[in-house]
C-alpha cells in the first residue's frame, strides 16, 4: 500500500515537471512570436516571465536582444551577462554583448594586476558544473590506474602519466576553489538606468563620487538596505541605489 | 750680423706690406649697359668697371633716378698678376628697371677709391613705350613665361597666384608661391601643384617643414629633374630668382569644395649681401657666392595661402557601362603571346593603357566570362613620366587564359572608357577580338606560376559586411531531458562504483599482506618447538642398528634442520641451499661463528651419506649436539 503510494507521488512529480516545461516552452514561443513581430516590449515581458520559471541561458540571450531592441543598452548587457555565466561559451552570447559594449559611450579602464584579469578572463570561461566534470574525470583516471596497480601487484612503469594525472588534479581542484570563491564572494552588476550617481556613502545625502551611464559593468562588494557598494576595474568604489543596478 | 739679419727682415716686411708703385696709379673706372634701349619694366643691366684701386672698393651707390629702379646685384672681381704687374678689375652689377618711357641720363656715378672720388661717364638710354605686360628677358636661362599652365588646359584656366603670406617673418625679398593648373576640375582628373621659391638672396632650398595637406586627393609625386632649374622673373618690379622646388599631380577622389594647405618651405637665406670688411668682400665675391665660408646663414619657413579647389561630379549623361573611373585622355593596346595553343596551355593577353591621368588607380578592362576557360590576373605593372607639365604613364596589364576544351577561343574585344575632361565627354577604346585555336590535349591543368600568386579573374572576393546588427535569438529552450541523465550522474556513479572497487582491492592487498606476516611470525615461533619435536624421532633413529637406518638418521636430521633455518628465515624448506642459507644468515648479522658450525653440520650429513657404517655411531653423536647447540642459539 506505502509502496503504491510512493510509487503514485513519484509519478505526479513527474508529470508536473512536464506541464510546468510545456507552460515554459509555450511562453517562450509567444515570446519569440512577439519579437518576430518587433513587438519587443511585449517579448522582453514573456521572456522575463519564462525566466522566472526556468534558468536557460537561451532565454536570457533572448531577453537581451529584446532589450537591445527596446534600446536599453543596461538591461541587454545584463541579460547578456546572465545568458553568459549558464553558456559561457555561445558565440552568440559573446558576439553580441561584445556589439552591444562596443556602443557604450564610456569605457572604464581596467587597473586591475594582470593576474587577476587573465584569472578573470579563464574562469568566465568555464561553469563551476564544467570544473567538477573534469574533475571526476580525472579522479576516475587515477581511480582506474590505481585498481590496475592492485590487480597486477606490479610496479606499473605509468610514472609520467601518473604525475600528468596528479597535476591535472591539483590544477583542476584549484580552479574549482577559485571559481567556487568567485561565485561565493563576487556579484557582478550592470547599470540599468540612463544616469545612476554614484555616492561616497549609502543614501542619497552622501556626496556623489561620480556618475555612471547605462551598460557599465561593477562588482557589487557589499549590501546596505536598499545600496549596493560598488568597485569598478579603474580601482574606485562608490555605492548605487538598487533601482539602478542589475546584478548578473 | 744681427743687424744684417734685422734689415734684411724689415726689407721682406716692407716689401711685402707696401703696394707696388704701379698700383695706386691708373685707376680707370667705366660705366656700361647691354642696351641703350629699352621698353617699360624691361630689364637694363648696368656695370660699374674699376681697373686697378686697391683695398676695400665699396659698392657704388646709384645716384636716385626718377625713371628707373635700381637694384644691386653683386660683384665680380678678378685677380692677375703678370710680368711683376698686378691688375685688379672690380665690377658692380646693377638692374635698372624703367619706370617711364623718355630719354633718360644715368650718372656720372662716384665711386670712392681710397678717399678719392671717381666719376663715370653719364649713359642715354631711351625707354619706349608698353612693349609687353610682363617684359621677359633671358638672362642667362629661357624666357620666362609666367605661369606653369599645363598646354593642354585651355588659357581660362591660368589661375592668379597665391600671393606671399605676410607674417610676423614675413620678409619681401623671399617668398614661396603655390599655383594650382586649376581650380576647378572633374572627379579624378589631373590637377598640378607647382611650388616655386622666389628669392633675391643666395638660398639654399631644404625641403619640406611641414608636409602639404590634400586630403581628398590621390596625391603622385612628380618626377622632378635632379638640377632645379631657375629663372629670372620681375615680380612687382623686383627682379628674383625663380625656382620650382616641387611639383605634385593631384587627383579628387570625390566631387565638392577641397582647402589644400600647402605646408611649409624651409630655405636658408645668406642675408649679408654687401659686406664690410676686406676679407668678407674677398670671400663674398662671386666666386665664392654659393660657398658661403663666412656667410650669415638664416634659415626661413615659408609658407603661402591655401588653395580651393572645386570638384565637379562626372557627368551621368553618356557614362558607358564600361566606364570605370578613369579621367584623362588615353589610348589603349593589347597583344596575345600565341594564336594556337594546346588545351590546358596558358595564353597570355597584355593589354596597355597608356595616357595622361590616375595611372595607378585604372583597372583593366572587364573580361566577360568566358565558357570552359578559366582567367587569372597575373601582373600589372605601371610606370610614370613627365609630359609637359603633366604627369603621364603607363600600365601594363597581364592576363593568363587556359582554355580547358579544345576548339576555338574567341577572346572578345574588351571596351575601355574614360572622360575626357577637355573636351567634356566619354570616350571608348576597344581592343581588338582574338581567336585562338585550342588542340585538343590530356595533359592535365597546369596554373601558371605567375597566376597562381595573383588572384583568379573570375569573382572570388572576401565577404563583403554591409553592417552591423545583434544575431537572432535563439528559438529553442535547452530543457533538460527527462529521460538520459546528466553526465554528472554517470561520472558519479562511475567514481563511487571505482571507489568501491579500489578500497576493496586495497582491503584485500593489506589483508593478503597481513597475513604473511602473521605466517611468518607463527613459523618463527613455533620453529625451535617443531624442532625439538623432530630432534626426539630423531633420538630413536639413533638406537638403530642398520645401515639403512642410520642413514635415514642423517636425512632426517637434515630435513630438520632445513625445516628449521626455513621456518626461521620465512623461506620455503624445498630446494634451500647452503649459499642461500648463508646469504640470509648475514642479512639477519648472525654471529659468524654460528654461520660457521651451519656449515659443518651440511658438510657431515653430506660426508657420512657416503661413509661406512663404524664412523657412524661418532658422528651421530656429535651431530645431535650440533643440532642442539645450533637450536639453542638465536637466529
Amino acid at each position: 500500500m506505502r509502496l503504491k503510494l510512493a510509487m503514485l507521488t513519484a509519478l505526479l512529480l513527474a508529470c508536473s515537471s512536464v506541464w510546468a516545461d510545456e507552460a515554459v516552452v509555450s511562453t517562450f514561443q509567444s515570446a519569440n512570436e512577439a519579437y518576430r513581430h518587433a513587438q519587443f516590449e511585449e517579448a522582453f515581458k514573456k521572456y522575463e516571465q519564462a525566466a522566472q520559471k526556468i534558468n536557460d541561458a537561451n532565454v536570457y540571450y533572448n531577453m537581451g536582444n529584446a532589450a537591445f531592441k527596446m534600446n536599453k543598452v543596461g538591461l541587454a548587457i545584463l541579460n547578456y551577462e546572465r545568458a553568459r555565466q549558464l553558456n559561457p561559451r555561445n558565440r552568440d552570447i559573446l558576439e553580441n554583448l561584445q556589439y552591444v559594449q562596443s556602443g557604450l559611450e564610456y569605457k572604464v579602464e581596467d587597473k586591475r594586476s594582470w593576474f587577476v584579469r587573465w584569472n578573470d578572463q579563464l574562469l568566465s570561461w568555464v561553469k563551476l558544473r564544467e570544473f567538477g566534470y573534469a574533475l571526476l574525470v580525472v579522479y576516475i583516471l587515477l581511480l582506474g590506474r590505481g585498481c590496475l596497480g592492485l590487480i597486477l601487484k606490479k610496479q606499473l612503469t605509468f610514472k609520467s602519466f601518473d604525475r600528468f594525472l596528479i597535476i591535472c588534479l591539483i590544477l583542476i581542484a584549484i580552479g574549482m576553489g577559485l571559481k567556487y570563491f568567485n561565485q561565493q564572494i563576487r556579484q557582478d552588476g550592470v547599470v540599468i538606468e540612463p544616469n545612476v550617481k554614484v555616492h561616497f556613502g549609502p543614501s542619497d545625502d552622501d556626496r556623489v563620487a561620480f556618475r555612471l551611464n547605462e551598460g557599465m559593468q561593477v562588482d557589487v562588494i557589499d549590501k546596505s538596505n536598499d545600496w549596493y557598494r560598488i568597485s569598478l576595474v579603474n580601482g574606485e568604489i562608490g555605492w548605487v541605489h538598487r533601482k539602478g543596478l542589475g546584478l548578473v | 750680423m744681427i743687424k744684417k739679419i734685422c734689415y734684411t727682415l724689415l726689407f721682406i716686411i716692407s716689401a711685402l706690406t707696401l703696394p707696388p708703385a704701379g698700383w695706386a696709379a691708373n685707376v680707370q673706372i667705366s660705366a656700361s649697359v647691354d642696351k641703350q634701349t629699352a621698353y617699360l619694366n624691361e630689364e637694363v643691366y648696368l656695370s660699374i668697371r674699376i681697373n686697378g684701386g686697391k683695398g676695400n672698393i665699396a659698392a657704388p651707390q646709384i645716384p636716385h633716378l626718377n625713371a628707373f629702379d635700381a637694384f644691386y646685384s653683386g660683384r665680380a672681381s678678378q685677380y692677375s698678376f703678370i710680368n711683376g704687374q698686378s691688375q685688379s678689375t672690380t665690377e658692380f652689377n646693377y638692374v635698372l628697371i624703367p619706370k617711364a618711357s623718355g630719354v633718360f641720363s644715368v650718372g656720372p656715378i662716384e665711386v670712392q677709391i681710397e678717399g678719392q672720388v671717381y666719376r663715370t661717364q653719364p649713359i642715354q638710354i631711351e625707354v619706349l613705350g608698353q612693349a609687353t605686360p610682363a617684359s621677359a628677358q633671358p638672362q642667362p636661362a629661357p624666357a620666362y613665361v609666367l605661369p606653369n599652365v599645363p598646354s593642354s588646359a585651355p588659357p581660362a584656366a591660368v589661375q592668379p597666384i597665391s600671393a606671399p603670406t605676410p607674417s610676423s617673418e614675413y620678409d619681401p625679398n623671399i617668398f614661396v608661391r603655390v599655383q594650382a593648373s586649376k581650380r576647378q576640375l572633374y572627379s579624378n582628373e589631373q590637377m598640378v601643384l607647382t611650388y616655386s621659391l622666389l628669392t633675391r638672396y643666395d638660398t639654399r632650398y631644404e625641403g619640406f617643414s611641414e608636409e602639404p595637406q590634400t586630403s581628398g586627393f590621390w596625391v603622385e609625386e612628380f618626377p622632378m629633374e635632379r638640377e632645379i632649374e631657375k629663372r629670372n622673373e620681375i615680380v612687382n618690379g623686383k627682379k628674383y630668382l625663380r625656382a620650382d622646388v616641387k611639383k605634385v599631380a593631384l587627383f579628387p577622389t570625390a566631387p565638392g569644395e577641397y582647402v589644400i594647405k600647402p605646408g611649409a618651405l624651409k630655405a636658408s637665406v645668406q642675408i649679408d649681401q654687401r659686406p664690410n670688411s676686406f676679407l668678407d668682400e674677398f670671400f663674398s665675391d662671386s666666386f665664392f657666392s654659393n660657398a658661403g665660408l663666412f656667410a650669415r646663414r638664416v634659415d626661413k619657413i615659408l609658407t603661402a595661402d591655401p588653395i580651393t579647389i572645386t570638384v565637379k561630379p562626372l557627368p551621368e549623361k553618356g557614362k558607358p557601362e564600361s566606364f570605370s573611373g578613369a579621367v584623362g585622355q588615353f589610348k589603349i593596346s593589347s597583344s596575345i603571346d600565341k594564336r594556337a595553343v594546346k588545351q590546358n596551355e596558358p595564353v597570355a593577353l597584355t593589354v596597355i593603357i597608356e595616357g595622361e591621368g590616375n595611372i595607378e588607380t585604372l583597372t583593366h578592362p572587364a573580361i566577360p566570362v568566358l565558357d570552359d576557360v578559366k582567367v587569372y590576373d597575373s601582373d600589372a605593372k605601371s610606370e610614370f613620366y613627365r609630359v609637359k607639365d603633366l604627369i603621364a604613364g603607363k600600365k601594363t596589364f597581364e592576363i593568363i587564359l587556359i582554355p580547358k576544351s579544345a576548339g576555338t577561343l574567341k577572346i572578345p574585344a574588351l571596351p575601355f572608357s574614360y572622360f575626357n575632361p577637355q573636351a567634356e565627354q566619354y570616350v571608348t577604346l576597344s581592343t581588338p577580338e582574338y581567336v585562338i585555336q585550342v588542340e585538343k590535349s590530356a595533359e592535365a591543368p597546369v596554373i601558371p606560376v605567375s597566376a597562381a600568386a595573383g588572384l583568379p579573374a573570375t569573382p572570388q572576393k572576401d565577404v563583403e559586411l554591409l553592417g552591423r546588427d545583434i544575431r537572432y535569438i535563439h528559438e529553442r529552450l535547452n530543457l533538460p531531458s527527462h529521460q538520459t541523465k546528466s553526465p554528472m550522474f554517470f561520472l558519479g556513479a562511475m567514481a563511487i562504483g571505482l571507489s568501491g572497487i579500489f578500497a576493496f582491492l586495497l582491503w584485500r592487498t593489506r589483508e593478503v599482506e597481513a597475513w604473511d606476516v602473521r605466517r611468518s611470525v607463527m613459523r618463527q615461533r613455533y620453529a625451535k618447538r617443531t624442532a625439538y619435536k623432530s630432534l626426539h624421532q630423531l633420538k630413536r633413529l639413533m638406537k638403530k642398528k642398520t645401515s639403512e637406518e642410520h642413514h635415514q638418521f642423517f636425512d632426517e636430521a637434515e630435513r630438520l634442520m632445513n625445516q628449521y633455518l626455513a621456518d626461521q628465515l620465512n623461506l620455503s624448506p624445498h630446494g634451500l641451499t647452503l649459499p642461500v642459507i648463508e646469504e640470509q644468515l648475514i642479512h639477519r648479522q648472525v654471529p659468524g661463528d654460528m654461520i660457521k658450525s651451519i656449515e659443518n653440520f651440511y658438510e657431515t650429513c653430506g660426508f657420512i651419506r657416503y661413509a661406512k657404517s663404524e664412523a657412524f655411531m661418532a658422528s651421530a653423536q656429535e651431530m645431535m649436539g650440533q643440532i642442539e647447540r645450533i637450536l639453542k642459539e638465536k637466529i
